[in-house]
């Protein structure tokens, strides 16, 4: 069977090259190792099987981005879960609470801010990409970032520009 | 725009074993292709469309066939219940008289209230009055001719087992036998069966059992042979050809009853002894 292509690249080397993107979306959503393992996998589960027809990397890439956010919302709504770092300290992702690294407080945030701040600042995403991606409207955006880091130097008590 | 430190979540890879394992996605998958999965889905809307078309014509046939008891020792060619033609030689029972509507279709008379009959006790009856008791009064449903029965129904056959006297012909008048139907004769082994089609609206909404009973032209019910009460039970039934109505069929096969008379009258009651048809029948 020939192997399928993505943007130019196999199926391996896909998962090779997006696999931090994808878990960290997952994480952002779930804050939990266990349940982001298996969005992990039907994310590319999704790509192997819907074989979507991407010449563009940068398509590639939020292709599987809003895969990974949809299919974490599925996992909720299965589970029923309200997803808190309170219940899953167990499982969940502890990031470092000294230096300037503010990771930790983007996991404190509201979920609905969460995904935008991580895919602005991260992903250096522009506005309009992450509308196009959440499927929101841009003004939505650019009030879910300026809420987003109201909030995030709140819980990390620092100065946001 | 001012940059925050998100190294860690930059930073972040996921485990050797999850890599690993998206990438053994495509042969985990062989067994199961995207083709199969459809074929699946496509089966399943396929099954359960063909699910619920058995189960509508299952229904459907169940509301066109519905029959209260059947009994394939009938047979149906036999029926002979009517009453007798205007020109009946026998002038003693003036409610014997009978016309016919604009379609020659024979319309039995009412019962006569005046006669004396000997009623079971809990069967009381709905005398459907007749004034000056001279005229009868038009029964609500018009005799149909023999009901056409399918070529599967139980009991069917092609020689009735009453054959009919001479000069008559299945559906027609019944030619009395010479003499008082009112003495009783050499009895008759043949068994009598009545045939009455009764409009749904008349029963109105009514499917409980229907229970005949037969009196003799002395007025006295034939119920000493009725050992048990499912013997006075009718069958009912449902032919395409008069959809509007139920044919309700009774026969004396069977049920110990010997018949003497020529003539017999009958009535035909629900449940609670509400008599709903009542009617006079001749033997061969």
């Amino acid at each position: 069977m020939a192997q399928k292509h993505f943007a130019g690249l196999t199926f391996e080397q896909v998962v090779r090259e997006y696999n931090s993107t994808v878990v960290a979306v997952c994480i952002m959503r779930l804050q939990n190792w266990a349940d982001a393992e298996d969005c992990f996998q039907n994310t590319f589960l999704k790509l192997h099987q819907k074989s979507p027809d991407i010449t563009d990397s940068s398509h590639l890439k939020a292709w599987l981005i809003r895969v990974a956010i949809n299919e974490c919302n599925n996992y909720i709504k299965k589970n029923k879960r309200n997803i808190s770092l309170e219940d899953h300290k167990e499982a969940s992702v502890d990031f470092p609470h000294e230096g300037a690294d503010i990771s930790w407080a983007l996991l404190e945030l509201e979920e609905k801010y969460r995904n935008v701040l991580y895919l602005y600042y991260c992903e250096q995403y522009k506005v309009s990409e992450i509308a196009d991606i959440l499927n929101k409207n841009p003004n939505t955006i650019k009030t879910m970032l300026m809420r987003g880091r109201e909030k995030l130097k709140k819980i990390y008590g620092g100065d946001i520009g | 725009m001012k940059e925050y430190n998100f190294d860690s979540l930059k930073n972040l890879k996921a485990p050797e074993s999850w890599i690993e394992n998206a990438v053994n996605i495509p042969t985990q998958n062989k067994k199961a292709p995207v083709t199969y999965l459809k074929f699946s889905r496509t089966l399943a809307y396929v099954a359960c469309f063909v699910l619920i078309c058995a189960i509508s014509i299952t229904l459907l046939q169940y509301k066109n066939n519905s029959v209260v008891k059947t009994d394939p020792s009938y047979d149906y060619a036999g029926i002979i219940a009517t009453e007798p033609q205007n020109n009946h030689s026998d002038n003693t029972q003036s409610h014997t008289e009978q016309g016919t509507n604009s379609d020659g279709v024979i319309i039995p008379p009412e019962k006569n209230n005046e006669q004396s009959t000997t009623k079971p006790t809990d069967v009381p009856t709905e005398s459907v009055v007749n004034p000056d008791n001279t005229q009868p009064l038009p029964t609500e449903e018009p005799w149909f001719p023999r009901p056409t029965l399918p070529n599967d129904a139980p009991g069917t056959s092609d020689t009735p087992t009453q054959e009919p006297t001479d000069g008559d012909m299945p559906g027609d008048p019944m030619t009395p036998v010479p003499g008082n139907p009112s003495t009783p004769g050499p009895g008759y082994d043949s068994p009598l069966v009545i045939a009455v089609n009764i409009s749904k609206t008349k029963l109105d909404g009514y499917y409980g059992d229907l229970y005949c009973a037969l009196y003799d032209p002395n007025g006295t019910l034939v119920g000493d042979s009725y050992a048990f009460s499912s013997d006075k039970i009718c069958l009912v039934r449902e032919f395409p050809a008069a959809p509007q109505y139920y044919t309700v069929i009774y026969s004396t096969q069977n049920k110990g009853i010997s018949l003497y008379y020529s003539k017999y009258s009958y009535e035909i009651y629900k449940n609670d002894s509400t008599v709903i048809y009542s009617g006079i029948c001749y033997t061969n």
